[in-house]
C-alpha cells in the first residue's frame, strides 16, 4: 500500500528527534500565527518551512504528496468567488493591495505543511505519551490507565491521518469499479467520507476503552 | 469435567437482552435472555451464524455497549472498577480500526504503557509478544502496511500485552492462513495453561473445538445450546454451523495444531 497522506512512519532525522511536547506547540502557535500574518510573511513562512522540511529526515517528496490535497482547497475557494461573484456581483472579499484569494491559498499551503511535519514525525504512542504525561501533571499521578483527557486527544490526533487513509480506500474502491476522478467522484465519496470515518473513530476509540 | 464440581465463575452473563430499532420504526432482538456462565481458566468457544449476536454479547461484556436489561458480572473481581468490563481483553473482529500505535511495535507499547507506566524494559516484553505472535522482523513496519492476518495477529499481541485475566477472541481466525491458525490457536493454549479464561468467538469448530471445555451456541440473539462440546454434535447444522467431521479419533482431535 502506498503512504497515506500525512501518516506516520518510522525514520531518522532531526524531525524525528525533537520533542513531541515541542512539536505540537510549535504547530498550534505557528498555525495561529499565519492567520495574522500579512502575504509577503507567510509566503517567506513557507519558505521557511519547506527549507526546514528538507533537513527533517522526513523527505520533501512526503511534504508535496500532502501539499496535493491543496488543490482541493484551492478550487473550493475560487469556487466559491465564482458564485459570489454570480449572486451578488461581486467577489467574497475586495481588500484592495492584497488579494484576499492569494492569501488565503497561502496560508493553506502554510498550514499543510504545517501539520505534514507534525503528523509525519510523531507517531499516535508519541502523541499518547504526551498527553498522558500532560494530564499526569496537572491532575496528577496515576499509575495505570488510560485519562479521559488524553484518550480524547489521541482520538482527535488520530482522526486525520485515519480520514486520509479512508479516502485513499474509498477512492481505489471506486476507480477500480470504472469511475473517473473529478467532482462526481468527490460528490458521491464525500458522504461515504464522513460515514466511514465516523464508523471508524468510533470503533477507534472502542478499541482504545477496551484497553483501558 | 463433573458438572455438580464447583467452579468460581469468571464471567456471568444474568438475562441480557438488547434490540434496535430499524430506520423503518420496526424492533430487532439482537440479544433475547442470554444467560450463562463461563468458568475460571475455562475456554469457551460461543458459536453462531451470522448476526446471531455475538460481538455484541462480547460489546456488552466489554461494557461498550449498555444492555437493554439484564448485566454481566464478573464475580471474581474483587476490585469493583472491574464491573464496568475492565478486566476483559478484547481481541475485536475490525482489525484495522482497532490497531492504535502506527507500528506494530508501537501498537504493542502503548498496551504496556496503559497498563504500567513504570514497567521495566517493555520494549523487550513487547519484542517478545510479537515473537509470540510470529511477527519477528515485522515490529517497525507501519502498521496499516501489515496483510490482514498480521494485523490480526498484531491485536492479539496487544491485547495480550494487557494482562487481562478473560480474554476474549471476535473470529480471529478469519484471514489467517493455515500457519497463522496454528500460531494463535498455540498462543491460545498457552494462554489456557497459564490459567486465563478465554471465549473464543468463532463459526469455524474444526479449528478449535478440540480445545474447548465448553460451547456456546447462538441462534438470532437466542441462547440455543450451551454445555459440554461432545453434546452439540448432530444439532449444530440447524444453527448454521458446519458440522464438523469427528473421525475415530474423536473430538480433541478437532484442533489445527
Ligand atoms: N448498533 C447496532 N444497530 C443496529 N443493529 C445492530 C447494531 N449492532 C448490532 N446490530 C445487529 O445485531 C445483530 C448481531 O450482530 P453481531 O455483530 O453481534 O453479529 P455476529 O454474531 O457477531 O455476526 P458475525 O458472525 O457476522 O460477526 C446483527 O443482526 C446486527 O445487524
Ligand atoms: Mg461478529
Amino acid at each position: 500500500m502506498k503512504d497515506a497522506f500525512f501518516s506516520y512512519s518510522k525514520g531518522k532525522g532531526f524531525a524525528y528527534s525533537v520533542p513531541t511536547f515541542l512539536k505540537v506547540v510549535l504547530y498550534f502557535a505557528l498555525s495561529a500565527v499565519m492567520f495574522s500574518l500579512r502575504l509577503e510573511f507567510v509566503a517567506l513562512s513557507i519558505a521557511f518551512i519547506i527549507a526546514a522540511y528538507s533537513v527533517s529526515g522526513i523527505g520533501v517528496c512526503r511534504l508535496l504528496a500532502d501539499l496535493k490535497q491543496a488543490v482541493a482547497c484551492f478550487v473550493m475557494i475560487l469556487w466559491s468567488d465564482v458564485i459570489s461573484i454570480f449572486i451578488r456581483g461581486k467577489r467574497i472579499c475586495d481588500v484592495g493591495m492584497a488579494d484576499f484569494n492569494v492569501l488565503l491559498m497561502l496560508r493553506t499551503v502554510a498550514l499543510i505543511s504545517l501539520a505534514s511535519f507534525l503528523f509525519r514525525s510523531t507517531g499516535f504512542y508519541d502523541m499518547w505519551k504526551l498527553s498522558d504525561d500532560i494530564e499526569r501533571i496537572i491532575f496528577g499521578k496515576k499509575k495505570s490507565g488510560i485519562g479521559a483527557v488524553s484518550g480524547v486527544f489521541v482520538m482527535f490526533v488520530s482522526f486525520i491521518p485515519q480520514t486520509f487513509r479512508i479516502w485513499r480506500t474509498l477512492e481505489t474502491s471506486y476507480l477500480s469499479r470504472g469511475g473517473r476522478r473529478g467532482i462526481r467522484m468527490v460528490m458521491t465519496l464525500m458522504p461515504m467520507l464522513i460515514r466511514n470515518s465516523m464508523i471508524a473513530a468510533d470503533m477507534t476509540s472502542d478499541s482504545l476503552a477496551s484497553r483501558r | 469435567m463433573m458438572e455438580e464440581e464447583a467452579f468460581d465463575v469468571a464471567v456471568s452473563f444474568c438475562h441480557v437482552s438488547k434490540s434496535f430499532k430499524g430506520f423503518g420504526g420496526q424492533v430487532f432482538h439482537a440479544l433475547n435472555d442470554v444467560s450463562f456462565d463461563v468458568g475460571k481458566g475455562e475456554f469457551c468457544i460461543l458459536a453462531g451464524r451470522n448476526g446471531s449476536g455475538k460481538s455484541l454479547l462480547m460489546s456488552i461484556a466489554g461494557g461498550l455497549v449498555r444492555p437493554d436489561s439484564g448485566n454481566v458480572a464478573f464475580p471474581c473481581e474483587n476490585d469493583s472498577r472491574n464491573a464496568t468490563g475492565k478486566s476483559i481483553g478484547m481481541v475485536f473482529q475490525n482489525v484495522r480500526e482497532s490497531i492504535l500505535g502506527d507500528t506494530a511495535l508501537d501498537d504493542v507499547l502503548l498496551s504496556l504503557g496503559i497498563r504500567d507506566r513504570k514497567m521495566r524494559n517493555p520494549k523487550e516484553i513487547a519484542m517478545s509478544l510479537l515473537e509470540d505472535a510470529g511477527l519477528k522482523g515485522k515490529e517497525n513496519r507501519p502498521s496499516h502496511a501489515l496483510s490482514s492476518g498480521e494485523g490480526r495477529r498484531l491485536l492479539a499481541a496487544s491485547v495480550l500485552a494487557l494482562g487481562r485475566d478473560v480474554i476474549f477472541f471476535d473470529e480471529p481466525y478469519s484471514n489467517l492462513d493455515y500457519p497463522g491458525v496454528r500460531e494463535m490457536n498455540r498462543m491460545i493454549a498457552r494462554l489456557k495453561d497459564e490459567g486465563r479464561t478465554i471465549v473464543l468467538i468463532t463459526h469455524e469448530l474444526e479449528k478449535c473445538l478440540g480445545l474447548a471445555d465448553k460451547l456456546f451456541v447462538l441462534d438470532n440473539g437466542v441462547l440455543v445450546y450451551s454445555g459440554n462440546p461432545e453434546g452439540a454434535l448432530g444439532s449444530l447444522n440447524k444453527w448454521g454451523i458446519r458440522e464438523p467431521e469427528v473421525a475415530a479419533k474423536g473430538i480433541k482431535s478437532l484442533v489445527w495444531l
